[in-house]
């Protein structure tokens, strides 16, 4: 006998050597909190539902935001507000969904891509706000170069000595370098939260379906 | 949750325990680990007790939620540095059938099972519990036939490992 059936000889012979647990230390143990990767997941997304929620409301109340309104461009920032509510909606019913299918009596494979899934929809959410910001500063620039008094200003004074083209120009630079260094810097947080969470799911994700391939 | 379902749950898992103990073995190199897995797989049954309703046996339905803990859920805890590595054979041999070449393989077996992946320690343990086919991949959620295959791969892998 070798291997695997020497093991399981082994094995055998051996189930019944544990220590065992008493019923009264079972009791105490239901009592205490797991520490799931599903809890940290929930908890750690949830968390950025709030922090991305709270980014976008504390905006509304900035300096340059009440300068913004007073260009009375309603119209134009209507949708984008809407848009984002309907986003907030969408992501956190489809969050909350995706949380509740996660049962651990479902085979190994479905319980890793429901856990999986519920991630995703984060993530997604979190590209919604990354796209809502650029689209948004796309159109705030366009706003402010075509309504703010003080830029108009500097634009004509520009156009008299024949060089609006540079103010242009270092204007849209501005803006894309700033959107970078904020994409750059979210996206390098996510890889690092992602690679903690979910490093070990993918892998055994991904183990499971070159087994079936 | 009624006081009635937490003694039956506490008195089932009391009786059906040395599943996890095994789970443990196979997926922890330490006490404190495995204590603490076993916690962890504890309270994922007693969360998924409710929806248990006796349609199967409880040492069936705790296997597989069990497992999906061992292999899904469980982070292990940072802080926990294990000081207390233990012999998974320590206290396994009697006196009496000692056999040293055997002792000697099976610890090496066992040392060679834990360089395996988690996936495969999932196949290795159903195999060590004489699980059929069907009911592997219907754990995994892999073919029939894959899982035989993937069995064949590990013991080929294990041997591998043995005799490098």
């Amino acid at each position: 006998m070798e291997g695997l059936d020497l093991l399981k000889k082994d094995w055998k012979k051996n189930e019944n050597s544990f220590e065992q647990v008493s019923e009264k230390q079972i009791y105490k143990m239901i009592h205490k909190s797991s520490s799931s990767i599903v809890k940290w997941i929930f908890i750690i997304s949830l968390l950025e539902f709030v922090v991305w929620t709270l980014l976008s409301f504390c905006m509304k109340d900035t300096e340059v935001m009440q300068k913004f309104n007073s260009y009375h461009v309603e119209h134009i920032m209507l949708p984008f507000t809407i848009i984002w509510y309907v986003g907030l909606a969408y992501f956190l019913f489809q969050f909350f969904m995706n949380h509740r299918k996660i049962s651990t009596t479902d085979n190994s494979k479905i319980l890793i891509l429901n856990i999986i899934r519920t991630r995703k929809t984060v993530h997604q959410y979190v590209w919604f706000n990354i796209i809502y910001v650029i689209l948004s500063s796309i159109v705030v620039m366009f706003i402010q170069l075509n309504y703010d008094q003080d830029i108009l200003n500097m634009i004509s004074e520009f156009d008299k000595k024949g060089n609006v083209a540079i103010i242009y120009a270092i204007y849209i630079a501005l803006t894309i370098v700033f959107l970078s260094i904020f994409v750059g810097f979210i996206w390098l947080f996510y890889k690092l939260i992602y690679g903690i969470l979910l490093k070990r799911l993918y892998k055994n994700y991904e183990e499971l379906k070159k087994i079936d391939f | 949750m009624s006081a009635n379902l937490e003694q039956s749950f506490v008195q089932q898992l009391q009786a059906n325990q040395n599943i996890i103990h095994k789970i443990c073995r196979l997926y922890t190199s330490g006490e404190d680990e495995h204590k603490d897995l076993f916690q962890e797989i504890t309270i994922q049954l007693w969360k998924a007790f409710p929806k248990f309703r006796g349609e199967s046996k409880f040492s069936t339905w705790a296997y597989r939620v069990a497992l999906n803990t061992a292999i899904t859920l469980y982070r292990k805890s940072t802080r926990m540095v294990s000081t207390t590595e233990y012999d998974t054979t320590k206290h396994f041999f009697k006196e009496e059938d000692y056999n040293y070449e055997e002792e000697e393989q099976i610890k090496l077996m066992y040392k060679a099972v834990h360089q395996l992946n988690d996936i495969e320690k999932a196949l290795v343990f159903m195999y060590l519990e004489d699980k059929d086919y069907e009911e592997i991949s219907e754990t995994l959620g892999i073919s029939e036939v894959n899982a035989r295959v993937k069995m064949n791969r590990i013991k080929g892998k294990l041997k591998k490992i043995l005799n490098p």
